[in-house]
């Protein structure tokens, strides 16, 4: 909150002066809490808690190039202990690459908080109150934890946003040449990149909430339409991409305003499409952002509004190839498109239906809101739903010029096998191509300029092979609910910290899958199975719903959502990851009763050693996901990628080998006691969907979990190792405090396999855990 | 012609790139003269279906004739283990990583470290980027050698790309010589 008062006489004993005006930059408001050691925590004030984790969880690194081109001294090539011109090794450029993917995902979930917060102040006022829930008193966990904010109206979170915006400059200047040189400080800076990004998605997630009245953590919010088949061809149609939902809040009053719901199919890809079924429980959702240019071929769409983020940057060659006018919407993605803002409606619309424009930049979102409305009315009977992409028989005859190079295949970063495929289908059998649509992201990198010397298209091919099973895609989502209830954490919040729920598990991230959509699905389906809480968002939200179980039923459909054992919690879009972290948070403040007012380390200690809480990214692509994946790590929570997820440079990882990292301080006594690797890692990538489901549950392990929490635990560690590798893990024996923890059922095997180890039994005491000294309560530790 | 690219054509190399092996009896004589080698396997090792040997097979010939360590991600090991052959670690590709850049590290406990590595199986970009890490952070005495199908540029010494008979004719071809110092 900001202030100006205006004295228009101010006499003291050593001033005299009239018209004084001050200007107050923050007024932060008291709350019941006194605030803790770290409001708004500089770059450096939680160091040495990054450092403690950065001991545990040293950077494996993984440079995906050898060379640093960031400024003209170089290029400087950095391999085999070489240092580039200004001094800096591999690992501290590593780090380096890490800190620039997280502070880009940070600025662009705050940019975009930004943007729609003076969106909603212009349309609610700066005094609008924040609600998101009558049974939801702690409304901001990561904002009140971080900042020391209580948030009561929209205006307050421009106070909140104006930190993150200092921070993430101060961040990006740790880039430059000459600043930081060594690889664990700028771990530490990815750390509060990642923690900031949670603020910030935050911030917008409520504001949203509260303003566009989206279901305030509902666990039993509407389900809705997803699927390129849930999209009506017998319509005129607009296509929404993209994460700033104002647009598709304007276009979806428009068409209320006149009556055109039932007239129009207002459809989505990426979160603009998650956030507008929040808003609209009508309008479809396409699919992730991997079904941009299949949807946009598949000639579904009669208009396309583009806002911001995961927005194909072809988007406007793809649409012209079906004749598709483009409205872009924000000055961060305008694709080239003249600005027209100004220009009345009629000339808007008219310039475009007579093709003397692809189509407009509209920031306004009101104006586009009418803009696409009006467009798409009139461009479907002009379009006739045109498709670029071609029938059975076109492949097959296009396929028997292939010659077997697999160019393509050395360009797909799936490794498809595209040549066998197109083989396949110049012989008549289209099956194998059409096989691939699922394992595809729709990069379209196979049909990059000079791939393939035949001009051969295989993606379009794919598409070709699979229009029927776009026609029949459709499935249901529920729309994303917001944040955890209170009362939902204090039911759960014991046998989370008690290990009696085996773990909280966060699906979420991109569609840059290594195999096919279902997998996330098919992950989430086991671990419902197991009572995990599975909470998720954004594409993996989308690709969660896109997936059936053998009997036929959605997951979304055959699991309630509640945040409880066997819940299946869709928090909304990427801003509402935060209601994950938050969900951890508000664990350690509303169940445990830890002060929350800017107290991060305590917290972080909290979580790290008691929540068993696991995120999964399985087909991460973006900054955004390293920036989310960072806040994660701030709190002390895992995090598992796919292959692909190597690519972020770096992993970290504990060595179960080496005792001495594994010890924590019990709090009651101040001793150092041997913990186990719980949890293992910080950050892991999976070579399978199997490894990743056996180390699931092996990272939801704490030092906290009682007896009955670790047998639980242990039991689907050990069940799931069983069930995917044959055999029981080999690991096992670290886990096993003494012979209360080993699962009933499992019992002769465990203690069979744990004679042929080193194994031996512990006194039981569990210990209070914790990584900080000053928590110690004998001999003067405080809390 | 030999095809020594990546085979990812994107995933360029960097200033040095592995020299490439066109004779299998070459890895041979290095593993018959390395005094602690070790074979680390990813889960592209097992073929199923594989009309000929199955390259799991070829491996455990290898590392019996030559007493070399196998150790296999936690997605390869079972087929090992289907064929009678403990690896003697399990663990996950990038956990492989971390402990080959640790010059205390020895998969029987203690030093001295391992003195050559043989990849084989490994999806390629993780194979890519974790020997890409290799080649930066781990000691300088450890040749890296990829067998796999694929020319894998961050490694000492690899195979070029390869047809799969070619690739399992290769792998034949060192378990043939391993052993015979």
């Amino acid at each position: 909150m900001k202030a100006r008062v205006t004295i228009d006489e101010l006499i003291g004993d050593d001033i005299r002066a009239h018209g004084v005006e001050l200007d107050i930059g923050r007024i932060i408001r008291t709350w019941e809490e006194k605030p803790g050691p770290t409001r708004m925590p500089g770059i450096g004030d939680l160091r040495e808690w990054d450092h403690t984790l950065l001991k545990k969880y040293p950077p494996c690194y993984l440079p995906f190039c050898d060379l640093c081109c960031l400024c003209t001294m170089g290029k400087c090539d950095l391999s085999h202990g070489k240092r580039g011109a200004c001094g800096i090794d591999m690992a501290a450029q590593q780090s380096r690459i890490v800190l620039l993917s997280a502070s880009i995902g940070t600025a662009t979930h705050t940019g975009h908080a930004r943007h729609l917060l003076e969106h909603l102040v212009e349309t609610s006022g700066r005094d609008h109150l924040l609600n998101i829930g009558e049974s939801i008193n702690l409304e901001a966990p990561n904002i009140r934890l971080v900042t020391g904010i209580k948030p009561i109206t929209l205006g307050d979170l421009e106070d909140v946003l104006d930190y993150c915006e200092k921070e993430i400059t101060q961040l990006l200047a740790c880039c430059h040449t000459g600043q930081e040189g060594n690889n664990i400080d700028f771990e530490s800076k990815v750390f509060h990149a990642g923690m900031i990004d949670h603020v910030a998605m935050e911030a917008a997630d409520i504001a949203q909430i509260s303003s566009l009245n989206f279901p305030k953590g509902d666990p039993e919010a509407a389900l809705v339409d997803i699927g390129i088949g849930c999209v009506n061809p017998d319509k005129p149609s607009i296509l929404v991409i993209g994460h700033n939902v104002a647009p598709s809040v304007e276009i979806t009053d428009y068409m209320r305003d006149h009556g055109l719901e039932d007239a129009i199919d207002l459809a989505g890809i990426c979160c603009t499409a998650l956030d507008l079924t929040r808003y609209n429980k009508q309008a479809k959702i396409v699919g992730p952002l991997s079904h941009q240019i299949r949807f946009i071929r598949y000639g579904g769409a009669d208009v396309i509004v583009i806002d911001e983020q995961c927005v194909r940057t072809d988007v406007v060659i793809e649409a012209q190839k079906v004749h598709a006018p483009v409205i872009a919407t924000s000055w961060k993605n305008f694709q080239g498109l003249p600005d027209r803002t100004r220009d009345p409606i009629d000339s808007i619309v008219g310039d475009i239906i007579k093709g003397k424009s692809i189509g407009a930049a509209i920031l306004d979102p009101v104006i586009a809101g009418e803009v696409a409305v009006r467009l798409a009315m009139a461009m479907f009977p002009k379009r006739k739903k045109f498709r670029a992409i071609p029938d059975e028989a076109t492949i097959a005859a296009a396929a028997k010029a292939c010659s077997g190079c697999e160019s393509c295949r050395r360009v797909c970063p799936n490794d498809l096998p595209l040549a066998e495929a197109i083989a396949a289908a110049g012989k008549g059998n289209l099956s194998l191509i059409g096989e691939l649509y699922e394992s595809c992201i729709g990069c379209t990198r196979c049909e990059g300029e000079g791939v393939c010397a035949k001009g051969l298209m295989p993606h379009t091919m794919i598409l070709g092979a699979s229009r029927i099973r776009m026609e029949k895609e459709k499935f249901k989502i529920r729309c994303g609910r917001g944040p955890i209830q209170d009362k939902e954490i204090r039911a759960v919040g014991g046998p989370i910290v008690m290990g009696e729920v085996p773990g909280l598990l966060g699906m979420v991230g991109c569609s840059n899958n290594p195999g096919s959509w279902k997998d996330m699905g098919f992950i989430a389906e086991e671990f419902l199975k197991r009572r995990y809480i599975v909470t998720t968002s954004g594409c993996a939200a989308m690709q969660i719903g896109m997936y059936r179980t053998q009997d036929g039923q959605g997951l979304y459909e055959a699991y309630p959502g509640t945040f409880d054992a066997g819940g299946l919690v869709n928090c909304g879009s990427c801003v509402s990851n935060a209601h994950i972290s938050g969900a951890a948070i508000k664990i350690a403040s509303i169940f445990a009763r830890r002060q929350l007012n800017s107290n991060y380390e305590e917290i972080a200690d909290y979580v790290h050693n008691r929540v068993g809480a696991v995120g999964i990214a399985w087909g991460a692509m973006s900054q955004k996901a390293s920036s989310i994946a960072a806040g994660f790590w701030r709190l002390g929570i895992p995090v598992i990628v796919g292959p692909h997820g190597a690519k972020y440079r770096r992993m970290l990882l504990g060595r179960k080998d080496h005792d001495k990292d594994w010890e924590v301080i019990d709090a009651r006594t101040g001793e150092r006691v041997y913990a186990a690797p719980t949890p293992e890692h910080l950050f892991a990538v999976a070579e399978t969907r199997e490894e990743a489901m056996v180390l699931i549950p092996k990272l939801c392990m704490r030092p906290s979990d009682t007896t009955k929490g670790r047998s639980i635990k242990l039991n689907h560690y050990i069940d799931l190792h069983r069930k995917f590798f044959g055999v029981m893990p080999d690991d096992m024996h670290l886990f096993v405090r003494t012979t209360a923890d080993i699962p009933v059922a499992m019992k002769d095997d465990i203690q069979k396999a744990l004679r042929q180890t080193d194994w031996k039994e512990g006194d039981g005491r569990i210990p209070d855990p914790t990584l900080l000294p000053r928590l110690v309560r004998k001999g003067g530790g405080t809390r | 012609m030999t095809d020594d690219t990546p085979w990812q054509r994107y995933e360029v190399p960097g200033s040095t790139r592995a020299v490439v092996v066109t004779k299998p009896a070459v890895i041979a004589a290095l593993l018959n003269k390395a005094a602690h080698p070790l074979i680390a396997a990813a889960h592209y090792t097992d073929i199923p279906g594989c009309l000929q040997k199955n390259p799991v097979e070829i491996i455990i010939q290898i590392a019996d004739a030559g007493k070399i360590p196998v150790i296999a991600t936690p997605s390869t090991a079972p087929a090992f283990r289907k064929r009678g052959f403990n690896p003697a670690a399990i663990l996950s590709i990038m956990e492989i990583g971390s402990r080959l850049n640790d010059l205390e590290w020895n998969i029987k406990g203690n030093p001295p470290h391992h003195d050559l590595v043989l990849f084989i199986g490994f999806p390629y970009s993780m194979g890519w980027l974790l020997q890409s890490g290799l080649k930066s952070f781990a000691p300088k005495s450890i040749r890296f050698i990829s067998i796999d199908q694929r020319y894998q540029p961050h490694c000492t010494l690899s195979f070029p790309n390869l047809s799969r008979d070619e690739w399992l004719s290769h792998l034949n071809l060192i378990a043939d010589g391993v052993g015979r110092v």
